[in-house]
């Protein structure tokens, strides 16, 4: 109700009608004359004033809740009665200012809430509004007003004798057309007092309330028919008759609510609870669906099982996925000293017998029940218990118990709702464990990604361009990051160094020690010019960074274009290719050495060889990782370094990018459709 | 997938590890749960036989790495045996009989723990 809603227009053009009626009675006093087309005035002016305060009200009152209007009606309506019944201003003729302006107020006052109640009972009728329903209504208080005005009575009968102050005489017929109207009056009151459906939204409690009051409504309206003569007819006879007329439609109104709710008060409990399991489901579904806020969806399901099944206590175990053992997940006014018990163990004989079963449970009377020992704990404070398992795929992932303090407490139909609660939680359970688990997996794909990325940034962009070495180089990941390193470092105009590796690590792990491995090279590969003591150094360092499981093979080595020599170690790495134009031959040459991170120091020092090859024009140098020679075809057969050498052999007249094409190649045909399950790096230097 | 299994027997004081199929990145951890089992179980001398596995990738290689500081500080040892050529291969290649004890056959390893 919002108060500049309140003070509308009718309601502003209502009061001022009312003053100048209260002005008219004041002149009256002082013996002004009044004729009677003044006095007809002063009756149209109080109709009129009623008519705008009903338009005031029906858009005052929107969107009050059926019972509060029932009790605004009983309020207002006692009001109404209290000061029309036992008023002292039923005297018709005032005889002074005081008297007029205390009957005037109580008069305005009375029918400011007849309005207000008239307008509620508008509001009670449209709950369930249809076609006809607004023209009913209309037509209805129209009659009202127009008997107001034609019946002279004081009293509400059926004198139809038109004493309308006029000189000439009118037709007898004319009663005849009253008559007729004043019917259409009466069924409109009973056809408007069918319109009973608000019974149908209210709860039991709330039927059992209006059912009483509205007896007091009832009996409060025949008590004023029978008096007939109350203040607001002394004030004016026509809002008299209105009054009195009101009074009749409040009272059929009110007689067959009364009806209504006595027929409906027997169902009133069951449907009060469809009403609820509706709303408790869709609120379940609301949330299973929307939130996957599992604690919420648990803490719904154990307060509907209270309110809804009406259980005196509840709680739900779910089965933890990592222990196997079922903990308790949410509860409902659980006694303290149960509660302790299912903290330190909720696995007992009953969850046993129940996840067993893999049924319901129903126990009517605790007291009786032998099957389990357990129970008896129970025995002093509770008569019946239902178990509902939720079951997931055939296994029991939960419980929920309901417990109520009276034998026999459940019903088939409480069973059926708590089934359906527990298939909602398994539901909830199930949803949230999935996304939980896609949220693992999105944030481990998101973690290769990044992995994959470094990587990619850690590999040189170009191929260093030198006048006497032909350089081509390739790097192909596999899903799971393997871990594979190469690079170039252009020291001075004569010098390139050249790493390849391959870090055991995966994911974003890998690509994180590779980032140390480049930075490490980077910074010591222009202080050593031996590629076996920058090794040396390079494995210090990282075996104190590295995880004990990780390790890296590494082949580095410096190729001296002046000198026209490749000076290597290897760090446990793969050997390297070397075809000598000279020789017609391919070597694989493997120096000892082992792989970084291996060893503190001292035996990777005393291992590690250094290899140095004197070039010539056409030799071809090929560095691989283990994805090349141990790529596999669908036989299982590795590639081996065997193939390799055919290739180069086979290719040697070629250019690096043919060569290096060459090999990817043969690995692509070799391994088939089999997944790839290691990065793979090939780099062909050929001597131009 | 491919598959792995690991079996475990007792000889005297050495638990022998038989291992089978793929140890790669994926089982990796099955090998690992097993070793930290042994140690803290307080057994300290492992033989692993390695004569029906098929293939071992890097991260199967760190496995080892993982707990041999530990157990050589608990004057204990791993000992590797039974490795086909291709299995030698790989551990050879990174420099690790400089590290391990890789004996061609069981028996060796054991006479080698028990004197």
């Amino acid at each position: 109700m919002n108060l500049k809603k309140t003070i509308n227009q009718p309601f502003i053009i209502a009061i001022i009608l009312f003053v100048v009626v209260f002005l008219i009675d004041i002149a009256a006093l002082f013996n002004l004359s009044l004729t009677t087309s003044i006095k007809n005035v002063r009756d149209l002016l109080v109709m009129s004033g009623t008519i705008f305060l009903l338009i005031a009200f029906v858009r005052w009152i929107q969107g009050i809740a059926i019972y509060n209007e029932i009790k605004y009606i009983l309020y207002s309506y006692m009001f109404i009665f209290s000061i029309n019944y036992f008023s002292p201003f039923c005297d018709r003729i005032a005889n002074s200012v005081e008297h007029i302006i205390l009957r005037s107020i109580a008069s305005i006052v009375s029918l400011f809430f007849l309005i207000f109640v008239l307008a509620l009972i508008r509001d009670l009728i449209f709950v369930q509004r249809k076609k006809g329903t607004s023209r009913n209504f209309n037509l209805l208080f129209i009659l009202l007003i127009y008997y107001s005005f034609f019946s002279k009575s004081t009293n509400f009968d059926f004198n139809f004798k038109m004493q309308f102050p006029t000189a000439f005489v009118l037709p007898e017929w004319i009663n005849i057309v009253y008559l007729v109207l004043t019917i259409l009056m009466i069924y409109l009151i009973v056809i408007n007092s069918f319109k009973t459906h608000w019974v149908k939204f209210i709860n039991k409690n709330e039927k059992v309330k209006t059912f009483f009051s509205s007896i007091i409504i009832l009996t409060l309206s025949i008590l004023l028919i029978i008096k007939g003569k109350v203040v607001v007819s002394t004030y004016n006879i026509t809002a008299g008759n209105f009054f009195s007329a009101c009074c009749v439609f409040i009272t059929v109104y009110f007689a067959f609510s009364i009806i209504v709710i006595l027929l409906h008060l027997p169902t009133a409990g069951v449907y009060d609870r469809k009403v609820k399991e509706l709303s408790s489901l869709h609120n379940l579904s609301r949330n299973i669906l929307g939130v996957f806020d599992l604690e919420r969806v648990m803490k719904i399901i154990t307060d509907q099982t209270i309110e809804v099944a009406g259980a005196n206590y509840c709680w739900l175990l779910v089965k933890n996925l990592g222990s196997n053992k079922f903990e308790l997940v949410a509860q409902k006014d659980l006694p303290i000293t149960l509660l302790d018990n299912f903290s330190e163990n909720p696995t007992s004989e009953l969850t046993e017998l129940v996840e067993d079963n893999k049924t319901a449970l129903k126990i009517d009377r605790i007291s009786k029940y032998k099957l389990i020992s357990e129970i008896k704990v129970w025995r002093n404070r509770s008569g019946s218990l239902l178990a509902i398992p939720l079951i997931s795929n055939e296994q029991v992932m939960g419980i929920l118990f309901a417990v109520k303090n009276n034998e026999y407490g459940f019903l088939a139909d409480d069973q059926a709702l708590l089934t359906m609660f527990a298939n909602n939680a398994t539901i909830a359970i199930e949803n949230a464990r999935l996304l939980k688990t896609s949220l693992e997996r999105e944030q481990y794909e998101q973690e290769l990604k990044v992995a994959h990325d470094a990587q990619r940034k850690l590999l040189p962009a170009n191929m260093p361009e030198t006048k006497t070495l032909e350089i081509d180089a390739s790097c192909i990941t596999a899903n799971e990051v393997g871990g594979d390193y190469y690079d170039f470092f252009q020291y001075d105009k004569s010098k390139l160094g050249v790493i390849i590796g391959d870090v055991s690590g995966k994911g974003a792990e890998a690509a994180f020690y590779m980032a140390e491995v480049k930075g490490v090279i980077e910074s010591l590969g222009s202080i050593y010019s031996s590629p076996k003591e920058l090794l040396i150094k390079t494995n210090k360092i990282l075996f104190n960074t590295l995880d004990k499981k990780t390790f890296i093979s590494a082949l580095y080595g410096i190729f001296d274009l002046r000198k026209k020599t490749f000076t290597f170690s290897r760090a446990g790495h793969c050997p390297l290719l070397y075809w000598s134009k000279e020789d017609k031959e391919v070597y694989l040459i493997e120096p000892a050495g082992l792989a970084l991170g291996l060893d503190s120091g001292k035996n990777f020092q005393n291992i590690l060889k250094e290899e140095k090859i004197t070039y010539k024009p056409d030799d071809i140098f090929v560095f691989i990782t283990d994805g090349v020679n141990e790529a596999r075809n669908s036989d299982q057969e590795e590639f081996e370094e065997q193939r390799l050498c055919d290739i180069v052999f086979e290719n040697h007249n070629q250019n690096a990018t043919a060569i290096k094409n060459a090999i990817l190649e043969k690995i692509e045909t070799f391994v088939g459709n089999q997944k790839q399950h290691d990065d793979l790096t090939v780099i062909v230097i050929k001597v131009k | 997938m491919e598959s792995f299994e690991v079996s475990k027997k007792e000889d005297g004081k050495v638990v022998i590890l038989n291992i089978k199929g793929y140890l790669d990145a994926h089982t990796a951890p099955m090998l690992e749960n097993e070793l930290q089992q042994l140690v803290d179980a307080g057994k300290y001398n492992i033989l692993v036989n390695f004569s029906e596995l098929l293939y071992i990738s890097s991260a199967g290689l760190g496995v080892f790495m993982g707990f041999i500081e530990n157990i050589r500080n608990n004057e204990g040892d791993i000992k590797l045996s039974d490795m086909n050529s291709k299995i030698y291969r790989v551990f050879d290649l990174l420099g690790f009989p400089t590290l391990y004890d890789i004996v061609e056959e069981e028996q060796e390893a054991l006479k080698k723990f028990n004197s």
